[in-house]
């Protein structure tokens, strides 16, 4: 399949979800998808140059770690190679990348469970009043990158669809318009969604005694 | 009634209500104790959630980050044919398909082997092969006769 290069220099990565073009862009999105199915080297090659950034992000905003950000991207990508026959076009491709990436960042957290985590329940009031109401002014980068972790164990037993509709909300910046067409679903799906993830998350939080105490 | 926080939950956190919608938004938080409950915990998800937002920006990707991929693919598909078979067949058909193997190598293992058999089986490739049909032996029959004969005769 002969996918030009100059494809991707027409559309640059800020337009993904642009309004403006988005029959182009699902035409060019697909052509390659359907390429990369059919085992065209290119064709994925040009997948995975547009969307590593967005890997690499999500990664970082979940393990913190720049040095394991890069391994973690490389599974996603061998594991996207492997399983692409399979995405079958339900949601956006973005969708599917995310939600192998945030599980593949999961994976990873899983493995390295240890001394960076915090246990909220260990924590003391000022430090629980300190993650509830975001005071991140005064905190060190470390603390900030082990609190990270924190609120990524919680997430972790939010179900995975919530999940990563709320990181893709309040992470990625992603509008409630963009992630109805992300996910393919109306946008008040997306908002009774979102509600409920939030809840959820409030629910775990406090069961874990975060936030009983009022700030 | 109506409760706006679910429906407005998003577009009030993020300041996209409008000044006439957002009005309408606090009076009905003053009036609906269910609404300012979820409004609460809407806060405090806010709020959890921005610790995942880093303060620097994500590292980029190495220069040779495309070949590292290439080279993970290449030495997966190297070892992982097993694997592959496995997928391309699905659960469906690899189980039956594992499930018979055990099944007739469990048949092979158990089975018992004839005794005459296995005599034969023992005796060298190019004598037991050999068949003998009803007119050979006939004539060795005729032939160990003669024989006989021709010793009793020389006696």
């Amino acid at each position: 399949m002969g996918v030009s290069p100059d494809m991707d220099m027409a559309l640059p990565i800020s337009q993904v979800l642009a309004p403006s073009a988005p029959r182009v862009e699902a035409d060019w999105e697909t052509t390659l998808v359907r390429g990369s199915q059919q085992g065209d080297p290119e064709a994925f090659r040009l997948l995975m140059e547009r969307y590593q950034g967005k890997v690499f992000s999500i990664a970082y905003s979940l393990v913190r770690q720049r040095q394991d950000v890069e391994d973690i991207a490389q599974q996603v990508f061998t594991k996207v190679y492997f399983s692409i026959a399979q995405f079958d076009f339900r949601s956006a491709f973005l969708t599917w990348l995310y939600k192998i990436t945030v599980n593949e960042c999961y994976d990873y957290l899983r493995k390295q469970r240890s001394n960076r985590t915090i246990c909220v329940s260990e924590m003391t009031e000022d430090e629980q009043r300190q993650f509830t109401n975001h005071q991140s002014e005064d905190v060190l980068p470390d603390r900030q990158a082990e609190l990270a972790q924190t609120t990524a164990l919680l997430l972790r037993k939010v179900p995975e669809e919530e999940r990563l509709l709320l990181i893709l909300r309040e992470v990625e910046g992603y509008s409630i318009h963009d992630l109805s067409r992300m996910f393919a679903w109306n946008e008040n799906t997306v908002k009774v969604k979102l509600f409920r993830a939030r809840q959820r998350l409030v629910k775990i939080a406090k069961r874990h005694s975060l936030s009983g105490r009022k700030a | 009634m109506r409760h706006l926080v679910e429906e407005q939950l998003e577009e009030y956190l993020g300041g996209e209500l409008s000044s006439e919608e957002e009005q309408a938004f606090h009076v009905h938080l003053q009036q609906c104790r269910a609404c300012s409950e979820s409004l609460a915990d809407a806060r405090s998800s806010h709020s959890y959630m921005a610790w995942l937002v880093p303060a620097e920006a994500p590292p980029a990707p190495g220069p040779g980050f495309h070949f590292r991929v290439q080279r993970a693919i290449e030495e997966k598909m190297e070892t992982s044919w097993l694997a592959e078979l496995t997928r391309l067949l699905r659960p469906r058909l690899a189980y039956p398909l594992v499930l018979l193997m055990l099944l007739s190598a469990a048949w092979t293992l158990t089975l018992e082997v004839d005794a005459d058999e296995e005599i034969l089986a023992a005796f060298p490739a190019q004598f037991s092969a050999t068949i003998f049909s009803e007119a050979d032996q006939i004539d060795s029959r005729d032939l160990v006769m003669a024989t006989l004969v021709d010793l009793t005769d020389e006696e």
